[in-house]
């Protein structure tokens, strides 16, 4: 028996393995490809997109000083209720005693609109903002008459078409009315108390192009369920 | 040595790059399928170009100079503005308005058209930047009483381009002229304007007056 060391013999030199077959190759060559790519991809994707919308917060400004008003009026409506009414370029402003989103629509009619949702608080006599629910009633009963029994002053008249009260938080009121000055447009307004707040949604055709002769009782039922909305998110 | 020979190999560089555009082109169109999904009505999104919070540039260090109180602000896809109010020209709470525009692009600029009473928008920024310098010269609005007796422009050195404009206004209940006074900047493709109304003099000022009202604000600004 042989124990000693392990033998040596020339060896001939290893020939190259010979290329494996080619078949199957090119699908994986393509999946790791795709991978690789979409590796790549979703990095740059990713720290692109995290940069944009950290540049581009579009909200970023004062926050509201009354905590009562929200501080983004423009997510009170749903976007399935938006899309009822072809919203877009939603435009949302502030002040100390409001909150309001409004954007370019299409009402029923095909008639183009504003639609609008303002949060407001009553002023006092110092027209300082104030939380106050009987300042708010007293408010509302004065934009109420206005809604429901129309008014006529020198420069401007409100021709009130049909109104009729709601049934959504402390008290509501939906109209359709006919604005004047020395030209006409056509509005149609939800009016809803919510204890101190005021909340108006509000279709209004724009002021430039305005009628008069915009219908807008179908897009009624859209502007109730958005006032609805809007008054639960505050409760 | 002959070894039998491989059969050809196949195109790897071609398949790699066929695969690499065909997926990433893919991955674009879901990721922009996304994106305009995300484009959310419930959401304000400014438009590239549009910077956002308004409000920010004015810094604190002249808000408070010019005893300046923040008043209100809104934000929108392609406008934006800040409004505060500070003394200047003598009189205490002086509204001093910024607003900011980047010309509107595509659909929303087709939307737009049916709510001018023109169709006139604003689709590059020379057209935006002239209509703001004419509108600066205008009332703004339909009066029997008002007007505008003279205007005033003066070009200076802030941003790519910049006009003040002094617009002598009469409402029509006293003697006197009421003086605005708007500074309109372009920055690329934002347009800018501040505005304010000193108070009624029976001289009213003249665009270098102005300019010497405006200057701490400007230059804070655009300076």
């Amino acid at each position: 028996m042989y124990d000693g060391p392990a033998q040596q013999f020339p060896q001939p030199p290893a020939a190259p393995a010979p290329p494996t077959p080619r078949r199957g190759s090119t699908g994986r060559t393509v999946v790791i490809t795709a991978a690789a790519t979409l590796a790549a991809y979703a990095a740059v994707a990713g720290v692109v997109g995290a940069v944009t919308l950290t540049a581009e917060e579009g909200m970023a400004g004062p926050e509201p000083e009354f905590a009562e008003l929200p501080a983004d009026p423009c997510a009170a409506a749903s976007r399935s209720q938006l899309g009822a009414v072809s919203a877009r370029m939603p435009s949302a402003s502030f002040a100390d005693e409001r909150s309001t989103c409004s954007w370019h629509a299409e009402f029923s009619d095909g008639s183009p609109g504003h639609l609008s949702i303002t949060f407001r608080l009553p002023l006092d006599s110092d027209r300082e903002p104030q939380v106050d629910e009987s300042a708010a009633e007293a408010e509302f009963e004065e934009r109420r008459s206005e809604l429901v029994d129309g008014s006529d002053g020198d420069y401007w008249t409100v021709e009130v078409l049909e109104s009729r009260e709601l049934d959504i938080a402390d008290e509501s009121v939906v109209s359709h009315v006919v604005e004047s000055d020395e030209e006409s447009g056509s509005r149609a307004e939800v009016l809803v108390r919510v204890g101190s707040v005021l909340v108006e949604v509000s279709a209004s055709e724009p002021w430039e192009v305005r009628t008069g002769r915009a219908d807008l009782t179908g897009d009624e039922d859209v502007l109730v369920d958005i006032a609805e909305r809007a008054a639960t998110s505050l409760e | 040595m002959a070894y039998p020979q491989a059969p050809r190999p196949p195109r790897t560089g071609l398949t790699v790059a066929v695969t690499a555009v065909v997926t990433l082109t893919a991955a674009g169109l879901l990721t922009w399928a996304g994106a305009t999904a995300l484009a959310s009505p419930t959401q304000v999104r400014p438009a590239p170009g549009l910077p956002p919070d308004p409000c920010s540039q004015l810094g604190e260090d002249t808000l408070a100079a010019m005893d300046g109180e923040f008043y209100s602000w809104y934000s929108g896809t392609y406008a934006n503005g800040c409004t505060w109010t500070m003394s200047l020209a003598g009189r205490d709470d002086t509204p001093v308005y910024l607003t900011r525009a980047v010309p509107m692009s595509g659909s929303d600029a087709r939307a737009a058209e049916r709510f001018s009473a023109d169709g006139e928008i604003h689709r590059d920024v020379d057209a935006l930047f002239a209509a703001t310098v004419d509108d600066a010269g205008e009332l703004g609005y339909e009066s029997d009483d008002a007007s505008v007796v003279d205007t005033e422009e003066k070009s200076l050195d802030f941003g790519d381009e910049s006009v003040l404009v002094v617009t002598d206004i009469d409402y029509g209940y006293s003697d006197s002229v009421s003086p605005r006074v708007s500074l309109i900047v372009r920055e690329g493709d934002l347009v800018s304007q501040i505005r304010f109304s000193p108070l009624a003099s029976d001289d009213g000022i003249d665009a270098d007056e102005a300019e010497e009202l405006l200057a701490e604000v400007a230059t804070d600004m655009f300076g």
